[in-house]
């Protein structure tokens, strides 16, 4: 006779960064449902910005270390839209440069991630070995490795000079080789396609369904990307951008997404130093915001969407941040019933969990 | 120095806890295993399990439903355990003292030994603070009742 | 203007008035009909003894707002059956703002043990833990 158990996994686990609880219905080694259980990271952020909408900028980047300045992009977005402000090509510009080059720590971050997970010791640490190098070129531009502390309402706080378009430039191209040889591993290689290959699968459907975003959903052919509605330097005239899409649905792809893409941001930041023009970088906001604004950026795992509600006061009225993974998590109730239980931790990062975003 | 204690110091196993943080310091604490700052060379290891750990990283200011969880994770540590709390919001709560959810800070729950500031700490400063409380577990060895180790601004220093 | 595209259009639109709360199944069907994505479920106090819901939905390049005016006590028709993802984003509105759905549970973000009762109402003023325990100190 079979017998249902119930597996914990988490919220502290070796393969798990962040307090997530899934609680697994077993039966023989073989997993055929799950509770998703949050909120372990819930801090209650959305009152604490409505207690002053300037101190929001900074405190918006630390809803989450890892996709902090799409938070503050898309903060500083909603109240410029409330004000009407234009901000100035080259602030534009330089968002696009250090949003792309934080979805390539992202990325970087994720795939090393996945390779230890399923015990790819080697493959982790190369990954993240390149992954300091995009790190060190952030702490050179920003003076911090994780909150950049670079927006401000109206654009960029400070500009970013002719050096350090050239460091940019330099250490992307050193880098380029080596992102090749990851492609190349993660492409091929034998060990890593027998564990992602056919696991996780999530149907397009079941995608659209749930309202799956970011690498998640374009996995699965669903080809959304925030980036097309042009917010930030998207739209400037002389960037081309096509989103990456792939329709297997499984584990493999949702990673063949993220090494693709890590080549389209190198590509955008290479397009946007060739587009910066001698100019301000901000331009000057006064006064109390009123009104309301919907923000939405690409985050590294898909859209942020940001609600604004002001009434011409320091507080404001309402602000709502509804994050990449808060849809994304709910379709491990689709990817991980039918796996074996050895696959969950593959399948739990194949979707890039960040759960600080998703309970703020 | 017993062979446990010198075992101990030059070889110290982690577990590593996120008790609601933004997860920029715990990215910088995976980091510490990568070849740039390599503490494996330390003999550090990270270990899952709690009964297997002698230091326990702790980042987050710590929210209503992890509490349990981490005390829970101290009281299974066996003694000598060494508490490390990494990050502005594992030391005080800042910037999320004032928030429904959150207790503010590691030491509202557990006895913390070294508190590492920095939002996101830096790697350099993480391994720092571990070096400094293997300095306080070199110190115990010798007289279990020191519990203080200062760190003035010129270098690292040990008093008992 | 700085945005996405689609947001500068909406704001260049007259903001519509909002519908009554019965509506919402009616309009979700529809947005489910045309193989809208669900983007989010935005709760709002006004103030006034009313909750303003906004459902957001990205169709046709496109977002699109739907906005119904919620009585407080009454309870809301969950849209979960047309949209599963929109459980998440109604059992977090019953724990922030103490509204409830049909057939939808809460205990999502906070825990009964806590002791926050929706922390995000205007009326509901939450403390942090530290000043909780103080003043049941003082009052026990």
């Amino acid at each position: 006779m079979v017998s249902l158990s119930v597996t914990p996994f988490g919220p502290q686990h070796p393969s798990l960064l962040e307090p997530i609880h899934l609680k697994l219905k077993v039966e023989e080694e073989k997993v055929v449902g799950v509770d998703i259980v949050i909120g372990y990271n819930h801090r209650g952020l959305e009152r604490a910005m409505e207690l002053d909408f300037k101190r929001n900028i900074y405190l918006s980047e630390r809803v989450c270390g890892i996709c902090s300045f799409q938070h503050s992009t898309a903060y500083c977005q909603a109240i410029e839209q409330m004000a009407g402000l234009e901000i100035p090509t080259r602030a534009k510009l330089i968002r696009t440069i250090m949003i792309e080059l934080q979805r390539m720590t992202s990325h970087l971050l994720t795939l090393g991630h996945i390779a230890e997970v399923m015990g790819y010791e080697n493959l982790f640490m190369q990954t993240w070995r390149e992954r300091e190098s995009v790190m060190a070129l952030i702490d050179r531009i920003a003076g911090n490795r994780v909150h950049y502390s670079m927006n401000t309402i109206g654009g960029i706080r400070k500009d970013v000079g002719y050096d350090t378009t050239k460091d940019i430039e330099i250490t992307l191209m050193q880098l380029l080789p080596k992102l090749e040889e990851i492609r190349g591993v993660f492409a091929k290689d034998s060990t890593f396609r027998k564990r992602t290959v056919g696991v996780g699968v999530l149907s397009r459907s079941a995608a659209v369904k749930y309202g799956a975003v970011g690498p998640t959903a374009r996995a699965s052919d669903v080809p959304y990307d925030v980036r097309l509605s042009s917010y930030a330097g998207y739209g400037v005239e002389g960037i081309r951008f096509r989103p990456v899409h792939r329709d297997d649905g499984d584990s493999y792809s949702r990673s063949m997404v993220r090494v693709e893409e890590l080549f389209q941001s190198v590509d955008l930041i290479q397009q946007s130093i060739g587009l910066l023009r001698d100019e301000p970088v901000n331009v000057p906001f006064r006064g109390n915001p009123s009104g309301e604004a919907f923000s939405r950026v690409e985050a590294p795992r898909g859209e942020l969407f940001y609600y604004v509600k002001a009434k011409g006061e320091v507080r404001l009225d309402r602000v709502k941040i509804r994050t990449p993974t808060f849809v994304n998590v709910q379709c491990l109730a689709e990817m991980i019933p039918n796996c074996q239980l050895a696959d969950v931790p593959v399948i739990t990062t194949s979707i890039d969990p960040c759960i600080c975003c998703t309970d703020r | 120095m017993r062979a446990t204690d010198r075992s101990r110091v030059k070889s110290p196993w982690i577990l590593h806890f996120d008790t609601g943080s933004c997860n920029g310091c715990d990215i910088e604490t995976w980091a510490l295993l990568t070849p740039r700052y390599d503490i494996e060379r330390f003999g550090m290891l990270n270990k899952a399990n709690p009964k297997h750990a002698d230091i326990l990283l702790v980042t987050g200011p710590v929210s209503m439903k992890v509490a349990p969880r981490l005390k829970n994770l101290y009281d299974q540590m066996p003694e000598p355990r060494l508490v490390i709390a990494v990050g502005n919001c594992a030391c005080t709560g800042a910037p999320f003292e004032e928030c429904y959810n959150v207790h503010g800070g590691v030491g509202k729950i557990i006895p913390v030994d070294v508190f590492i500031p920095g939002c996101a700490a830096r790697p350099e400063a993480i391994i720092d603070g571990v070096v400094l409380g293997l300095k306080l577990w070199k110190r115990r060895a010798f007289s279990p009742n020191a519990s203080s180790v200062s760190a003035p601004a010129g270098g690292v220093e040990v008093k008992g | 203007m700085t945005g996405t595209t689609e947001q500068q259009a909406a704001a260049a639109r007259p903001k519509p008035a909002p519908m009554p709360a019965s509506e919402i199944r009616s309009k979700v069907m529809k947005m489910s009909r045309a193989s809208a994505q669900l983007v989010a479920i935005v709760a709002v106090d006004l103030a006034d003894g009313n909750f303003e819901l906004i459902y957001s939905f990205f169709s046709r390049s496109e977002l699109i707002n739907l906005r119904f005016t919620v009585p407080d006590g009454v309870e809301i028709d969950s849209i979960s059956d047309m949209f599963p993802g929109a459980v998440n984003f109604e059992r977090e509105i019953i724990d922030l703002f103490g509204l409830r759905f049909k057939g939808i549970p809460g205990w999502l973000m906070l825990t009964p043990e806590s002791g926050i009762v929706a922390p995000l109402r205007k009326s509901s003023n939450p403390s942090t833990p530290a000043s909780r325990e103080k003043q049941g100190a003082n009052h026990g």
